[in-house]
This record gives structure tokens, C-alpha cells and sequence, in this order.
């Protein structure tokens, strides 16, 4: 009896896990390069009192077994790396990758962090900063006497200097991606940091190989969508609530067990 | 007279064991590939007859059983997720050996191997599946036939196991995994199925259903509990009569 009470009690755990990863999810609805999460469910281990199959006590074999289960667990929570929307900026340093791949950045520490949110700016050295102040990896730095800075669909960075006619190439771009990129740790910061199960960067040109391509002057908005997680939230309060009810029951059963002797 | 009281307590106590069943359905439902169980009682006429023959008047859960009915396949947009639609599933290597799964959300490990969550390998018909190039992992397509295409090259057939239409050959063993019990040995049986990519299969379990089943299933209980109360009255009565 009191076995239900937990099955029910990591229901509502499991449901509560879910409202926590839609909450953030919607948190982050106006967040650049954002990527949702999703959390992945299991269920628990069985306790097998007969096995299908096996020697029933009159002789016979027996049609089903008796299999009682003991609830869910979360199993993961991983990021779902879908295509968010584009929105248009004007902006010369917001980039978008149109496909996979990751911008590369240097963290203070000296080691590379990888990011979907191309809204750049440039530090007083000229160079190409994510808004924390992150210099793209490889760096890129722009003169300031530039008047013009075209970035093309492979990544080239190319300036106009006042009086020149030919643009003179600054730079190029280059994107990493991972043959697993929901093993990601995600760092906030809209940063992602590889770990054993994202595997090790393969950087490539963009436009190359499967990488996708830069545009500039767009941005890339989150991938989460308002409709969607609405209702998952619904489908998760509605879980929680039955759940609460199967222990509100449990408990009546166990009320009526005490009542048997008056 | 005794008699009655310990057939109503066996009502009670196959009850709870339905209860338990129930509400492992219940917490299972946004669980994906779920197949949610079914408890079996002794049919009302099996215990009749056995009434009659003046055996023993014992209810009891008898089995559970898998309710193997399609869920409801969702659209996720991620290229790794895949919904079987029909008959079949997924088999997988563990390093508990194989084990079959209708839970379709996988990722690529460092290797370009395609797992579930728990670690475990989808296998394709040539051991595990595994994309050769870590760079190709974008142009990933699978066909409803299960074919696995990397750019424009079939590189393997995810197995789908499709198992004869009795239902008890499979077992659960939790991290949605079923497992082959031991006497069915046949596999490979033609199936009608269709892989789906960029959709997961959800939970069969209907929580109206369920919260129907409970609330039967809390007045089962109540009502062998006023049994037992009735027949400790009369009990009573005849003590006192006798008195």
C-alpha cells in the first residue's frame, strides 16, 4: 500500500521536473540563440511476481505474469538544437548560423566556449566581442577608420577603407560542431562548454561540409515556441494533479484499512 | 462465516495490488513508448464455479498485461527522435543484452553511435548503428522502411523486431525497456510499421481512464471493507445472543 504512495509521490516529482524545464523554456522565449530543453522520462523497475510463460500451480502454464511497477524517473534533460527564428536587424555585427554549427568564443581562462547568439559588438581594440565581451575565436579585428563591413555567407569578414574601392579581407569565421550537441553543458551566458558526451569540436568553414551558413544582419531569436510549452504546461499540471489525487486515494484506502476494526 | 471475512480481506488485498498498477500507469503518462498495464482479475464466473465447488472463494489479481496500443505520436522537429507507427520495436544492445524499446528519442554518442538516454545502442542490421563520418551527422534522414541515409548513401536498416500477435511474450523491465520472456524464441515475423523521424511516440496511458479505474477501484476496496465490518457484526450479534 504504502508503495502506491511513493509511485505517485515520483509522479509528481517527475511532472514538478517538467514545470521547472517548461519554466525556464519560457523564461527564455525572447533570449538570441536560445535552444529549449526537454526532460526525458523513464520508467521504474518492475517487481515481477510471475513471470509470463512460467509453470502455473495447477500444471499449466501461465498466460500473463504479474509485473507491478514502481513509478517514473527523469532520465535527461537535453537541449533540442532545432532552427529558432530569424529576425531581421540591419545591424553589420549580428550574425546568424543558418544550419548547425557553433560561433567559437575565448573565455578569460583561455579555454574556447561555443554560442548560437551572433549579436556582436566590437571592444575598444576593434575586436569582435559577443555582448559579455567574449573575442571570437579566431579573432577578428576591425580598424576603426573602417566605413564598411560585409560578412559573407562562408564566413569571410571583409572592410571598406575610406578611400579604397576594393573591400580588403579582415578575417574569417570559423563554426565547430559536435557530433552529439544535446551532450553539451550548457554554461548560461547563452554558452555551451563540450563534455565526453558532446565528443570533441570539428571546426569547419561555413557553407562546408554540413556546416550551415552566416548571414549577416539577422539574428537568431530562441527556438522555443509560447503554443507548444502552453501546452506541455497544461499536460504537466493536469499529470501533477492526478498524481496528487492517486495519493489523496491511497491514503482514503489506507483510512479505511485503520476503520476495518472499530 | 470465517470464510467470507478472509474472502473479503483477499478482496482487499488484490485491490491494493491493482491500485499500485494503476497509479504506476498514472505516473508513467508523459513517459514516452509507456505501455501502460492492464491488471487481470479472476473472471466473476471462474469464482462462481469454484464457489460452487465449494473451493476456496479467494480473489486475486491474476496477471497484468501490457496494453500494446499505438500513443499518440508528437512532433518534435529533432532529426533523432523517431516514432514507430504500427507494429514493432526498437531493438537495442545493452550490457544486459538485447532489449527492445518503443521509446524513441536518441542522441549520437562521441562515437556517431545513435543511443538512448539510458546509453544504450540502437542496433541496425549490422550491429550497432553508427554514422561514419562525424560530419555528415546534418544530412541523417531515415525512410519509413527504417532506412538510415547519411548524405545520399543508405548505410544501414535500423531492426525493427515484430513480435507474433500474443502479447505476452514480452516483459518489462523499467528504463522503458521490454525484454523477450524466456519461452518465446520467435522473432522476425513481417509487420506493418512506419518509422517516423522528427516525431516521438508518447505514453498509450489515458489519465481519464485511469482516474475512472481509481476511483472503481477505491470503491471495490470501500465496499469489501463494509463486508468485512458486516460480517464482524453479525459475528458479534451471535456472541452476544449467546451470552
Amino acid at each position: 500500500m504504502l508503495r502506491a504512495l511513493w509511485t505517485a509521490a515520483a509522479g509528481m516529482k517527475a511532472q514538478q521536473l517538467f514545470i521547472d524545464t517548461i519554466a525556464n523554456n519560457l523564461a527564455n522565449v525572447n533570449t538570441t540563440g536560445f535552444k529549449k530543453s526537454r526532460v526525458e522520462f523513464q520508467d521504474l523497475l518492475y517487481q515481477t511476481i510471475n513471470i509470463a510463460g512460467g509453470k502455473a500451480p495447477g500444471g499449466g502454464q501461465l498466460p500473463v505474469g504479474i509485473q507491478i511497477g514502481h513509478g517514473v524517473q527523469p532520465v535527461g534533460i537535453g537541449k533540442l538544437f532545432t532552427q529558432g527564428e530569424i529576425t531581421e536587424t540591419q545591424n553589420p555585427l549580428d550574425l546568424v548560423i543558418e544550419g548547425d554549427g557553433f560561433f567559437q568564443v575565448l573565455q578569460p581562462d583561455g579555454s574556447v566556449a561555443y554560442t548560437r547568439d551572433g549579436a556582436f559588438k566590437l571592444d575598444k581594440d576593434g575586436r569582435m566581442v559577443t555582448a559579455n565581451g567574449l573575442p571570437l575565436e579566431p579573432e577578428i579585428i576591425i580598424p576603426p577608420e573602417a566605413t564598411n563591413i560585409s560578412i559573407s555567407h562562408d564566413g569571410t569578414v571583409s572592410i571598406l577603407l575610406p578611400g579604397d574601392t576594393t573591400p580588403q579581407e579582415v578575417g574569417q569565421i570559423t563554426l565547430a560542431k559536435f557530433i552529439n550537441p544535446a551532450g553539451l553543458q550548457s554554461m548560461g551566458y547563452n554558452l555551451y562548454k563540450p563534455t565526453d558526451a558532446s565528443g570533441e569540436a570539428i571546426t569547419g568553414t561555413p557553407g562546408l561540409e554540413g556546416f550551415g551558413i552566416v548571414s549577416q544582419g539577422f539574428l537568431e531569436m530562441s527556438n522555443v515556441q509560447v503554443v507548444e510549452e502552453m501546452a506541455n504546461m497544461i499536460i504537466a499540471q493536469r499529470a501533477y494533479e492526478i498524481n496528487s489525487k492517486a495519493i489523496q486515494t491511497t491514503d482514503e484506502m489506507l483510512r479505511i484499512a485503520n476503520n476495518l476494526r472499530r | 462465516m470465517l470464510e467470507g471475512l478472509f474472502s473479503a480481506a483477499s478482496g482487499m488485498v488484490s485491490v491494493i495490488q491493482a491500485q499500485q498498477i494503476i497509479i504506476n500507469n498514472i505516473a508513467n503518462v508523459a513517459t514516452p513508448g509507456f505501455k501502460k498495464d492492464i491488471p487481470v482479475y479472476r473472471s466473476f464466473s471462474t469464482i462462481l464455479q469454484k464457489k460452487l465447488e465449494r473451493r476456496e472463494s479467494i480473489s486475486e489479481v491474476e496477471g497484468t498485461f501490457v496494453d500494446f496500443s499505438q500513443g499518440e505520436i508528437e512532433s518534435t522537429g529533432r532529426r533523432l527522435d523517431l516514432a514507430i507507427r504500427g507494429e514493432g520495436f526498437f531493438a537495442l544492445l545493452t550490457p544486459q543484452g538485447i532489449a527492445y524499446t518503443r521509446a524513441g528519442s536518441f542522441t549520437l554518442d562521441n562515437k556517431g553511435r545513435l543511443t538512448t538516454p539510458q546509453g544504450y545502442f540502437l542496433l541496425g542490421t549490422r550491429g550497432p548503428l553508427t554514422i561514419p563520418s562525424l560530419r555528415e551527422t546534418s544530412q541523417f534522414k531515415v525512410s519509413p522502411e527504417g532506412e538510415v541515409i547519411v548524405g545520399e548513401k543508405v548505410i544501414d536498416r535500423i531492426r525493427v523486431e515484430v513480435f507474433p500477435a500474443t502479447p505476452f511474450s514480452l516483459y518489462k523491465v523499467g528504463e522503458n525497456l521490454f525484454k523477450l520472456g524466456a519461452k518465446t524464441s520467435m522473432r522476425g515475423v513481417k509487420g506493418n510499421y512506419l518509422i517516423k523521424q522528427g516525431y516521438l511516440e508518447l505514453s498509450n496511458v489515458d489519465i481519464v481512464q485511469e482516474m475512472v479505474d481509481l476511483i472503481a477501484n477505491f470503491r471495490l476496496y470501500e465496499a469489501a471493507q463494509k463486508a468485512i465490518q458486516l460480517q464482524d457484526a453479525t459475528l458479534g450479534k451471535i456472541c452476544s445472543e449467546l451470552q
